[in-house]
């Protein structure tokens, strides 16, 4: 049956596949419940102390208000001017609407480290913003395309009789969006928001090029700490992270279907 | 007063080769119900959407009850339309989506919450007014698009290919309820579809559509009767296309002649003896008899339907014709393909064909 010996082999890449992508995370997870100072895998006994001292520890928690209230900005800036932007790619017929998409859409190919360098140098030689501000222009820079993705997902999907129907039947054109367009797409425009969120919560690399001493992010400040310590708060840290990914991805699949949304 | 009426309406769309529409004109009584029948692509929809407003013709004039209503856009035409895709709005629920309208228009809510509840039992759907058009079964979406278009009154309810989706049962019901509907509220209709069938059983009048313009117009028995076109007679299932030669033309009828068959057709002005003239022949109204081998045609071709079988005859010349013969009760068609028959035409079998 050659049939099923390439099944065999599909499933045997796809489970090592999965197997090298998530053993560090089980690694980091496993280890984060250990009471050793040093990481030790398995762990010898079960304790939360690590993660009791990752609570407590000063420049982490300095670190998560920074991140969070950097992601939860960015993400209210980035929303609405990604959606804006599809719909203008995507309703709009002028020329070089093409470039202007494939522009809009750069900063999910260029690398972080780039960007960050590139917007260091342009904040530094105009001489403006404080280290909060550049984060925050940053991040909504890095963020938007996935609004822009997921809104024109979402748009190419609209079945365009709804905004004739919608105009049949009497409503003007800011009805029209109120009333159809936006509460149609809204799931689109609500997940790239989260994505958003998540990855602006995460970024590392851009990240370090734009802080200073007192504006510090949550991933940079795990950075330092590990040079210096590699005791496993960090790993305690990394686990609650990861949780938390977790549980909102959860949220965006029960929610929406992760695929539809990617336009996938 | 003409409640629809189309002035000579040309439509090309940028980049087309051929116009969508061209010189289409015609127009309808209030109260009666159109059929644009046509393949995909001949224009009807267009047509449709011109009428309705949601497409700007280039030339040509749309008048609703004597209105002129070319330059205004599809909600000051005071148009009810049932979309193809239905368009229900996802995120309202059944009644949301037949309110929608009134509430556009600024009807207060207790007089919107009285016209729903009539709309929807017009189309009895009240049971599931609380329902999203996805927890909808297929019929009943149809009859809350049904609903949203009539809900605002409107002078002409306008419907694109709307049951084409439906499964076969599902679109009879559906078409019944339609006849019921627009019959009971005595609403000016516009309809389009590429069924013949069911342009027959809805309609007061048919315009068949090709390629842009209007290949033949007429009231529903007519254009079944009379196609005057090839193109119609074939859309209308008479696929027999033949050259006969006239043996006899008297005011109360023809004889026709093809092949050495000769039968007898409806008299027709300008027939003159030994002039050849072009028909169309209708299959179920040819019978076949049984024929001594030799003499006749030969059966090719033998397809069982039931009620009635289709068979594929050749006859000596070598052409073939179509014809639908009622089966006896059975079980089995009458004829079984090698036989020789001998088809006999009726009168009511002819379509004169022009050109």
């Amino acid at each position: 049956m050659k049939a099923d010996a390439s099944e065999i082999v599909v499933k045997t890449i796809v489970l090592l596949l999965y197997a090298f992508l998530l053993a560090p995370l089980v690694m980091v997870v496993a280890t984060s419940f250990g009471s050793d100072a040093v990481e030790s895998f398995p762990p010898r006994d079960f304790s939360l102390i690590w993660y009791a001292k990752a609570l407590a520890e000063p420049s982490f928690m300095q670190g998560l208000k920074t991140s969070l209230w950097i992601a939860a900005a960015a993400t209210l800036i980035a929303t609405p001017l990604g959606a804006a932007a599809a719909f203008g790619i995507h309703r709009g017929r002028f020329p070089g609407r093409n470039v202007l998409q494939a522009l809009l859409l750069a900063p999910l190919l260029v690398p972080g480290l780039v960007t960050g360098i590139a917007l260091l140098v342009a904040f530094t030689a105009l001489d403006v913003g404080t280290a909060p501000e550049r984060l925050l222009f940053g991040h909504a820079l890095v963020i938007l395309p996935y609004s822009i993705r997921t809104t024109l997902a979402s748009l190419v999907r609209l079945d365009p009789a709804l905004e004739e129907a919608a105009g049949l039947f009497g409503a003007s054109r800011l009805q029209t969006l109120v009333y159809v367009t936006l509460p149609s797409i809204a799931q689109g425009i609500f997940a790239g928001a989260l994505f958003g969120f998540i990855l602006s919560f995460d970024e590392a690399a851009l990240s370090l090029f734009l802080i200073d001493v007192d504006t510090v992010t949550l991933p940079i400040a795990i950075m330092s700490h590990i040079e210096y310590s590699i005791d496993p708060s960090v790993t305690a840290l990394s686990s609650m992270m990861i949780m938390a990914t977790l549980l909102l991805m959860i949220l965006i699949e029960r929610l929406f279907g992760l695929r539809r949304l990617l336009g996938a | 007063m003409a409640s629809i009426q189309l002035h000579n309406i040309n439509k090309r769309f940028n980049g087309a080769s051929t116009a969508a529409v061209s010189s289409v004109s015609m127009s309808i009584e209030r109260g009666e119900f159109l059929t644009l029948l046509g393949p995909s692509g001949c224009g009807k929809s267009t047509t449709l959407r011109i009428t309705a407003g949601l497409t700007k013709p280039d030339s040509g004039r749309v008048l609703l009850d004597g209105r002129d209503v070319t330059p205004l856009n599809p909600a000051e035409r005071r148009i009810g339309m049932v979309f193809q895709s239905l368009a229900l709005f996802p995120h309202m629920s059944a009644a949301e989506n037949v309110a929608f309208g009134l509430k556009m228009r600024g009807v207060d809510a207790a007089e919107r919450k009285q016209r729903v509840a009539r709309a929807l039992d017009l189309v009895h759907l009240s049971q599931l007014a609380d329902r999203y058009p996805r927890q909808l079964s297929g019929g009943q979406q149809q009859r809350v698009a049904i609903a949203r278009a009539l809900i605002i009154e409107p002078s002409v309810l306008i419907l694109d290919e709307p049951f084409a989706a439906l499964d076969r049962k599902l679109r009879e019901t559906m078409q019944k309820e339609l006849h019921r509907i627009t019959r009971e509220l005595k609403i000016t209709t516009l309809f389009v579809t590429h069924d013949q069938e069911e342009a027959l059983m809805l309609s007061d009048w048919i315009a068949v559509m090709n390629e842009g313009r209007v290949e033949q117009w007429g009231r529903a028995g007519e254009i079944f009767e009379q196609p005057k076109t090839r193109f119609v007679a074939d859309f209308m299932g008479v696929p027999n296309f033949l050259t006969a030669r006239v043996i006899g033309a008297e005011a109360d009828g023809a004889r026709l002649t093809v092949d050495g068959i000769s039968f007898d057709a409806p008299a027709a002005g300008g027939l003159a003896v030994g002039e050849t003239v072009e028909v169309a022949l209708r299959p179920d109204r040819i019978e076949l008899d049984p024929a001594p081998s030799g003499d006749g045609a030969t059966i090719i071709d033998v397809i069982y339907h039931g009620l009635a079988s289709s068979y594929t005859v050749a006859l000596p010349s070598g052409r073939t014709l179509t014809i639908r013969d009622t089966n006896s009760g059975s079980g089995l068609s009458r004829f079984k393909s090698g036989e020789t028959v001998m088809p006999r035409i009726h009168a009511k079998a002819v379509c004169y064909l022009s050109a």
